[in-house]
C-alpha cells in the first residue's frame, strides 16, 4: 500500500468520524408533534402556541411490559406563550423532556381571536421550517379557541387530530391541500384564501336532556372562513355553502343534492364525477362570468310517484335538479358578493389567465369589481344510476306516473 | 523492495524442492533386472504399510511381480482377470508373431480393458499410486500398468445444497470418473470436451476442464487453461481451492466462479458457452464465468413453467434487496428520517420501541450478529441438536427479548423477514456475500441515515459493473447491456423464444435451434 493511499483511507474514517450523525435520534428521544393550534395570548401582542404530542407508551402496543396499568389519553396538548412562534415554542420546549418533531404535523388549528387579528405576521415560519411540510391541513376553530378544540378526544382516532383531518377528506374537502391553498391565494390578487372551519358540537344533537357519555362533545367541520385582506378573518359560510364554493372552484369530491317537488315528496341524487369551471368574458369594461357546473351520480332516494325508469321521467328530475341546484350556488355567490365583498372563488384569476392585459388595469381594484360582476350558473347534471328499484314501492301500480 | 526480494528468494526455494523431486526417478529407466527394480521401488515406497509387491511365477519359469496398492484396486476382479490366468493358463497357442513375454502376458493373459506400456520408473510409481496394477517383468526394460481401481467411494446421491423440486435428483460425487460420466450421459457428442491437468507436486490432483467444443469461445478457453497451468502447488485439496487461486479478484466480496453439485447446472452452463471445472475428491464443479445474475438463479427456474417462474424471478429480487437493505433502511428511517414513515406506522413504531434502552442501530447489529451466530451454530450442531438450538434461538430473540424490554418487536420483525429473505437466495455463497455487506450497510445506515445508504449502494454498484469473471462482466447482459439476452434475466421467457445463445458468452456455434418452434 503505497502513502498516498494509506493517507486517503486515515481521511475516509476521518471523514465518518467527524461528521454524520448529527441528525440522528432516536424514535423516543422524539416528541411527535402531531397539530399546532394558534391563539392570541393575554397580551394583544402576545400569541400561544399549542401542540398534541402523541404519547407512545399510551398508544396500542403488543409489547404490553407496563401490563394492566391503564392506557390513559394517548396525546397530551401542550401550550406556551411568547412573542412569536419561535419564542413560543422555545418556551413550550422546557416542558417537553423530548425534542419536539414536526414532521408529522399534520393539522393545524387557528383560534377565532387569532384568525381575526389576522394570520400575515405569523405563519412565516411554517414555509421556512425544512421540518415542516406544507402538506398540511388547516381549520379556524369557529366560536372557540384553538386550544381547547385540541383537548377534544375522538372516539375513532387515536390521537384525534387526525379525525379532523380524515373528516375533512371524507367530506368531500381539500384535505390537507388547505395551507398549500392558503399560501397561494395570500399571494395572489385574484383569489381570497379560505381555511375550512370546525367547531365543538355535542355528539347527540337531539337528546336535549343528555347526560354523561351522550353529554361529551366532538370536533366537527363546520363550514368555511373566509379571509380578506392582511388575512384577517371576514366571516363564515356554513357547510352548505362551503361546498358549493368548492365545486365552483372545481375542488368538490362528492356532494349529495337534495330537492323538494312539492311539500311532500323529495329526492337526493349523490355526486361522484364533479367539474366546475369558470368562464370569464369582458366586454369593454363590463365582465361577467359564467359558473360551468356539472356532476354524474345516483339517485339514493326518491319518495315520490315517479316512476324513474322512463327516460323522460329521468330528465324531468335532472331538470328540476339542475334547477334548484343552480338556485342555491348562484345565491351562495350573492351572499359572499354582498357580504363579503371578496373573491373567494378565484373570478379573478381566470381573468387573469384570460385577459392577462386587461387585468392588470383590474387587479387593483379587484374585491370591488368582484361584488358588482354579473355571474350566471349554468349546471349540468347526469343520472347515471337509480338505484335497485324503478318506481318506489311505497306506491301502488294506479298511483305511478308514467 | 525488501519484501518482494524475500518473496523471490522462496519461490526459488519452492521450485528447487519440486525438482529434485521428480528428477531423482525421471533419470532411472526401469531396469531389465526384476530385482534391482525390485529394491528401487522397495526404497521408493519405504515405510508405505498399503504398498504391496507380489511376485509370481508365470508359466513356472519367469518371474514377474504384481504392483499395486491396497485398498485403491479391485482386490476382486485382480483374482479374477489377473492371477488365475497368469497362475493357471497354460502357455498360450499361437505365439507366433510374439517378440517378448511382456507382450505376451499383455495381449493374452492379462482381460483387463486398459493396459499401458511404461518405461520409467517415475510414470511406474505414479501409475500404481492412481489405482493401476504395476506389472514388472524380469528381463525387460519396461513395465506394464493395467487399470484396475476399485477404491471405496460414495454413491450418487441427491444434491443436499441444491434440492429442485422436478429436476433430476443427481449429483455430483467425489469421484472424478463418476462426475464426468454424469457429463457425458448428458452429452452424447465428440464435442464435449474433457481436458485434464494434474496439479500437485505431492497430491497430484486431476483437475478436469469441461466444455463444449465450438460453443465456448477460444478466449475463454485459453483463459481457463492459462491459470489453471499457471498454479503450483504441493497439494490441491479441493475446488474450493482451486477457485481462490484463478479467481479475477479475490478481494471482491462476491463470488466471480459458480459452484454446484448438479450436473445438469454444469451441462446447462456448457450449452451456454460456459467452461465447467472438475477436481478430483471435490463434489463441487466449477463454472466460469459467473454473472451477478446467475447468482440469483436456481435450477427449479428451467424445471418450472416459465410464467411461474418469472413471479418466482421478482420475488427473490425483491427478497434479495430485502436482504441486502432492510435492516439499514429501518435504522436509517426510524432515527434520521422519520418523517418519511407513514403517521400511523410511525406511532406503531415509536410505541413499540417505547422504553428499548439501546439505540436503533446497537439494536439491529445485536439482533443481526445474534441471528447470525445462530444461523452458524446451526449450521455446524448435528442435526439433532440443531432443532433444539433453532427453538431456543427463535424464543429467546423471538419473545422474551421483546418482553423483557430489551429489543423492540419491529426490529424482531425486521430481522426474521431479512434472514428469511437471504436464506431465498438460491447460491449459497452468493448469498454470504451479501450477507457479509448487509452489515456494512448497516454501519452505513447508523452514521449518514439514508444519505450513507444511497452512498453504499452507489459505492456497490460500481464495484458491480466493474468486476469481471474471466473477461466477462459481472453485469452483464445488464450492464453493459445487450438486450437479446435479457430474455433470461429477470424473466424467463418460453423456451422456444430461448433459440440464441448469450451472445456475451458464446463463440461460433450461436444457435440452439431453429425459431418459430411455437406450436401454432
Amino acid at each position: 500500500m503505497s502513502k498516498g493511499s494509506i493517507v486517503s483511507v486515515i481521511l475516509c474514517i476521518q471523514i465518518i468520524i467527524t461528521t454524520g450523525c448529527w441528525d440522528s435520534m432516536e424514535l423516543n428521544d422524539r416528541a411527535l408533534w402531531l397539530a399546532t393550534g394558534w391563539d392570541i395570548g393575554e397580551k394583544e401582542d402576545e400569541i400561544q402556541i399549542c401542540g398534541q404530542i402523541v404519547l407512545p407508551s399510551n398508544m396500542q402496543s403488543q409489547s404490553g411490559g407496563s401490563g394492566g396499568g391503564g392506557k390513559g389519553e394517548s396525546f397530551i396538548a401542550v401550550s406556551a406563550k411568547g412573542k412569536n412562534v419561535q419564542e413560543a415554542l422555545e418556551n413550550q420546549q422546557g416542558m417537553l423532556s423530548r425534542e419536539a418533531y414536526f414532521g408529522h404535523r399534520r393539522v393545524t388549528f387557528y383560534g377565532e381571536e387569532f384568525a381575526r387579528h389576522g394570520l400575515k405576521k405569523e405563519i412565516d415560519i411554517n414555509s421556512r421550517s425544512p421540518n415542516v411540510g406544507i402538506r398540511t391541513d388547516v381549520f379556524v376553530v369557529k366560536g372557540d379557541t384553538a386550544l381547547n378544540a385540541m383537548n377534544q378526544s375522538n372516539p375513532f382516532e387515536n390521537p384525534p387530530a387526525i379525525a379532523a383531518l380524515k373528516a375533512h377528506r371524507q367530506a368531500g374537502g381539500r384535505g390537507d391541500r388547505v395551507y398549500l391553498d392558503l399560501l397561494m391565494a395570500a399571494n395572489s390578487e385574484g383569489i381570497r384564501p379560505t381555511i375550512p372551519t370546525v367547531e365543538i358540537g355535542f355528539i347527540q344533537k337531539g337528546n336535549k336532556e343528555a347526560k354523561g357519555e351522550a353529554k361529551k362533545t366532538i370536533l366537527k367541520l363546520a363550514g368555511l372562513a373566509v379571509f380578506g385582506p392582511d388575512l384577517k378573518l371576514a366571516g363564515f359560510l356554513n357547510m352548505d355553502e362551503n361546498r358549493d364554493y368548492l365545486w365552483v372552484r372545481g375542488d368538490l369530491q362528492k356532494k349529495s343534492i337534495t330537492v323538494s317537488f312539492d311539500d311532500e315528496s323529495n329526492t337526493s341524487l349523490v355526486l361522484s364525477k364533479i367539474k366546475g369551471k369558470i368562464i370569464p368574458k369582458m366586454e369593454g369594461n363590463q365582465i361577467t362570468f359564467t359558473v360551468k357546473l356539472s356532476g354524474e351520480g345516483g339517485i339514493t332516494e326518491n319518495n315520490n310517484n315517479l316512476d324513474i325508469n322512463m327516460r323522460e321521467n329521468v330528465r324531468t328530475l335532472e331538470k328540476s335538479l339542475e334547477k334548484q341546484t343552480k338556485e342555491r350556488v348562484l345565491a351562495t355567490i350573492h351572499k359572499v358578493q354582498k357580504e363579503f365583498g371578496l373573491d373567494i372563488f378565484g373570478f379573478g384569476e381566470s381573468v387573469h389567465k384570460k385577459y392577462p392585459h386587461k387585468w392588470k388595469k383590474v387587479k387593483t381594484d379587484w374585491d370591488h369589481y368582484f361584488a358588482e360582476a354579473n355571474i350566471s350558473v349554468n349546471v349540468d347534471l347526469k343520472i347515471r344510476q337509480i338505484g335497485m328499484t324503478g318506481p318506489s314501492l311505497l306506491y301502488k301500480e294506479s298511483e305511478i306516473k308514467e | 523492495m525488501r519484501d518482494f526480494r524475500k518473496r523471490k528468494t522462496l519461490q526459488d526455494l519452492f521450485n528447487k524442492k519440486i525438482e529434485t523431486l521428480p528428477s531423482e526417478m525421471n533419470m532411472n529407466m526401469i531396469s531389465s533386472n526384476l530385482s534391482e527394480t525390485e529394491q528401487q521401488l522397495k526404497k521408493l515406497f519405504e515405510n508405505c504399510s498399503d504398498f504391496v509387491i507380489r511376485p509370481i511365477y508365470v508359466m513356472d519359469k519367469v518371474k514377474i511381480l504384481l504392483l499395486y496398492i491396497d485398498g485403491l484396486i479391485d482386490t476382486n476382479m485382480l483374482d479374477e482377470v489377473f492371477l488365475k490366468p497368469m497362475l493357471f493358463e497354460r502357455k498360450p497357442q499361437g505365439l507366433e508373431g510374439v517378440s517378448s513375454l511382456g507382450q505376451v502376458i499383455e495381449q493374452k493373459l492379462i482381460a483387463i480393458t486398459q493396459v499401458q506400456n511404461v518405461s520409467k520408473l517415475s510414470e511406474l510409481v505414479d501409475g500404481i499410486l492412481k489405482a493401476n496394477i504395476g506389472v514388472v517383468i524380469d528381463g525387460e526394460a519396461k513395465a506394464m500398468l493395467a487399470g484396475l481401481p476399485g477404491f471405496e467411494k460414495r454413491s450418487i446421491e441427491e444434491p443436499s445444497t441444491e434440492v429442485t423440486i422436478r429436476g433430476p435428483k443427481e449429483g455430483f460425487t467425489e469421484s472424478l470418473s463418476t462426475n464426468r460420466t454424469l457429463l457425458r450421459r448428458r452429452i452424447r457428442s465428440t464435442k464435449l470436451k474433457l481436458e485434464s491437468f494434474t496439479i500437485g507436486e505431492l497430491s497430484k490432483t486431476d483437475v478436469v476442464m469441461a466444455y463444449i467444443e465450438g460453443i465456448a469461445t477460444d478466449s475463454l478457453l485459453k483463459e481457463v487453461r492459462s491459470r489453471i497451468e499457471r498454479i503450483k502447488l504441493d497439494a490441491l485439496m479441493g475446488s474450493e481451492m482451486l477457485e481462490e487461486f484463478i479467481e479475477d479478484v479475490p478481494y471482491s466480496p462476491f463470488p466471480q466462479i459458480q459452484n454446484t453439485e448438479r450436473p445438469d447446472i454444469v451441462i446447462a452452463n456448457l450449452l451456454e458457452g460456459r467452461v465447467g471445472i472438475i477436481v478430483d475428491n471435490t463434489p463441487f464443479v466449477l463454472v466460469v464465468p459467473m454473472t451477478f445474475w446467475s447468482g440469483l438463479q436456481a435450477a427449479d427456474d428451467y424445471y418450472e413453467r416459465f410464467i411461474y417462474t418469472t413471479f418466482i424471478r421478482f420475488i427473490r429480487f425483491t427478497l434479495f434487496n430485502i436482504s441486502l437493505f432492510l435492516p439499514s433502511l429501518y435504522v436509517a428511517l426510524s432515527t434520521f428520517h422519520p418523517k418519511l414513515i407513514p403517521t400511523s406506522l410511525l406511532f406503531s413504531v415509536a410505541a413499540a420501541r417505547e422504553g428499548v434502552p439501546f439505540p436503533a442501530i446497537i439494536e439491529a447489529l445485536m439482533m443481526e450478529f445474534v441471528f447470525e451466530g445462530l444461523r452458524e451454530a446451526g449450521v455446524r450442531l448435528p442435526k439433532a441438536i440443531g432443532s433444539a438450538v433453532s427453538i431456543v434461538g427463535a424464543l429467546v430473540i423471538g419473545q422474551a427479548a421483546v418482553q423483557a424490554g430489551i429489543v423492540s418487536a419491529p426490529m424482531v420483525i425486521v430481522v426474521a423477514t431479512t434472514g428469511i429473505a437471504s436464506f431465498s437466495i438460491p447460491r449459497y455463497n452468493f448469498g454470504t456475500s451479501i450477507r457479509v455487506i448487509r452489515f456494512i450497510m448497516l454501519l452505513l445506515a447508523g452514521i449518514f441515515g439514508l444519505y450513507g445508504i444511497v452512498l453504499g449502494f452507489i459505492a456497490l454498484h460500481i464495484h458491480l459493473v466493474c468486476l469481471r469473471s474471466f473477461g466477462i462482466p459481472y453485469f452483464s447482459p445488464v450492464a453493459p447491456q445487450i438486450p437479446a439476452d435479457l430474455k433470461d434475466v429477470v424473466v424467463r421467457m418460453p423456451r422456444w423464444t430461448l433459440n440464441k445463445r448469450p451472445t456475451f458468452l458464446a463463440g461460433k456455434d450461436k444457435i440452439r435451434f431453429p425459431k418459430g418452434q411455437k406450436r401454432k
